[in-house]
């Protein structure tokens, strides 16, 4: 299985200062801005965030509205996918991870009483999993490209239309345990900053972005991730 | 109220942490009653969790208030403690946090745990992918009067289920009061997993848990 673990992540303190979880109170701005500078540098110098991740490209032999069955006889019963993806001669199945060692340290910061700093270390682990799940989109997008083929915008097991126990495939297909992801018996990852998604990839895809995804989750309305596609959509 | 309490009370609410800190100790220091006090940060605490509920104040400001309570509460508990001869300063009750089996996450987990602690409860927190039998264990060994059931994704919701139904076959659902929270839960998932309620944040919890304990009392 292909490892991607060329990332050179890095985060401004303003990126995460404009979060709306983490509000723009004038009084404690000052305060979280200097922790949030203070974190940024502690996790660079000890190395707290560890992204790697694998993925590989899995032929289609048949998609049909709502089913996709893959070359080596996986089959996803995912209405989104096959919508989504119709057309795509691969699936991509992608797992991603920034490593144990932030979870360990956001649930020690607990520990120790810090939990103004373990909430705002929750959200850099966040941003830095967004990001790593970026670099893997466009990395496997010039692959993609190597091969005379597009790829689609991503889509994830729990978006309504690919239910969440497609995430056991997902795994399985990328290769999660080559890069240390162990899954619980419902699914869940360990180390917890972790993602999984899929990508097709065709000679002609439709490309969509995150803020797209956003906008047809189920948890949208309380989710404090959520991206917009436009100024129109922030005020609606 | 004196003009001194009330002064307190407006520099949590307003984040002022300093100064909170600066006033609070110098009113311990000139002999001021130490739990009472604490009821005044308190109040200052709840006028946070209002504002953060009604979505003036965000996750940060909620756990900063918190901190400077703790940071007063150092000096306060003690005082308490030597004043009630050795004994063990009070606690509103007796609460017990798990994340269910099955899923790992505990951000969430740990926000209510801060919360609730610094609202005066003794929370025992069993951790994540807690099983059934650890729980119907640790609610017989400490009596609790409300149980706290966390669980980030929809298949939690099964584990939520699984353990409400051996704590109920334990004989124990009828003396205490059980809610669960993380991040889909709803009223549907509430009647699903046999709950007596659920909550969105850290101070619903901590509302629920101080409505339900009044009512107790």
């Amino acid at each position: 299985m292909p490892v991607i673990d060329d990332f050179n992540l890095a985060i401004d303190p303003d990126e995460i200062l404009q979060l709306r979880t983490v509000g723009d109170n004038p009084r404690t701005r000052p305060r979280m801005a200097k922790l949030v500078r203070e974190i940024l540098d502690e996790l660079e110098i000890q190395s707290l965030i560890r992204p790697r991740a694998t993925y590989a490209f899995v032929a289609v032999t048949e998609m049909m509205p709502g089913q996709v069955t893959l070359a080596e006889g996986t089959v996803f019963h995912a209405p989104l996918l096959t919508h989504h993806m119709a057309g795509a001669a691969h699936l991509v199945p992608v797992v991603v991870t920034i490593g144990q060692a932030i979870d360990a340290a956001i649930s020690d910061c607990f520990a120790r009483g810090a939990s103004l700093k373990a909430v705002l270390l929750e959200e850099i682990a966040n941003q830095f999993l967004f990001k790593a799940g970026e670099h893997c989109e466009k990395s496997i997008a010039a692959t993609a490209a190597g091969l005379n083929l597009q790829t689609s915008g991503t889509l994830a097991p729990g978006h309504e239309g690919i239910e969440f126990d497609n995430q056991v495939k997902v795994l399985k297909l990328s290769g999660a345990d080559y890069i240390g992801i162990r899954m619980s018996r419902t699914g869940v990852m360990d180390p917890v900053h972790s993602t999984s998604f899929i990508i097709g990839a065709g000679s002609r895809m439709r490309y969509w972005t995150q803020a797209e995804n956003c906008q047809t989750c189920a948890a949208r309305v309380k989710c404090p991730h959520r991206r917009e596609t436009s100024a129109y959509a922030e005020c609606a | 109220m004196s003009e001194q309490q009330q002064k307190l009370i407006d520099l949590i609410a307003d984040m002022n942490e300093e100064e909170a800190i600066k006033l609070a100790n110098s009113m311990l220091d000139s002999g001021y009653d130490p739990m009472k006090l604490l009821e005044h940060c308190r109040a200052g605490m709840d006028v946070v969790g209002k504002r953060f509920e009604s979505g003036e104040y965000f996750l940060p400001e909620l756990m900063l208030a918190g901190e400077m309570l703790t940071e007063i509460s150092k000096k306060a508990k003690p005082l308490i403690q030597e004043s009630q001869t050795g004994g063990a300063a009070s606690t509103k009750g007796t609460v017990i946090i798990g994340t269910v089996h099955g899923d790992l996450h505990d951000i969430g987990k740990n926000i209510v745990t801060f919360m609730l602690d610094i609202n005066g409860y003794k929370v025992i927190d069993l951790g994540i992918d807690v099983p059934v039998d650890t729980f119907i264990d640790s609610i017989k060994e400490h009596k609790p009067s409300v149980v706290g059931l966390s669980g980030f994704l929809t298949l939690a919701f099964d584990s939520m289920k699984e353990t409400i139904e051996a704590i109920k076959a334990a004989g124990l659902r009828d003396d205490i009061k059980i809610m669960i929270g993380g991040g889909q839960v709803d009223d549907t998932i509430r009647d699903y997993t046999g709950a007596d309620a659920f909550g969105l944040n850290a101070m619903s919890a901590v509302s629920l848990c101080s409505g339900w304990i009044k009512a107790a009392a």
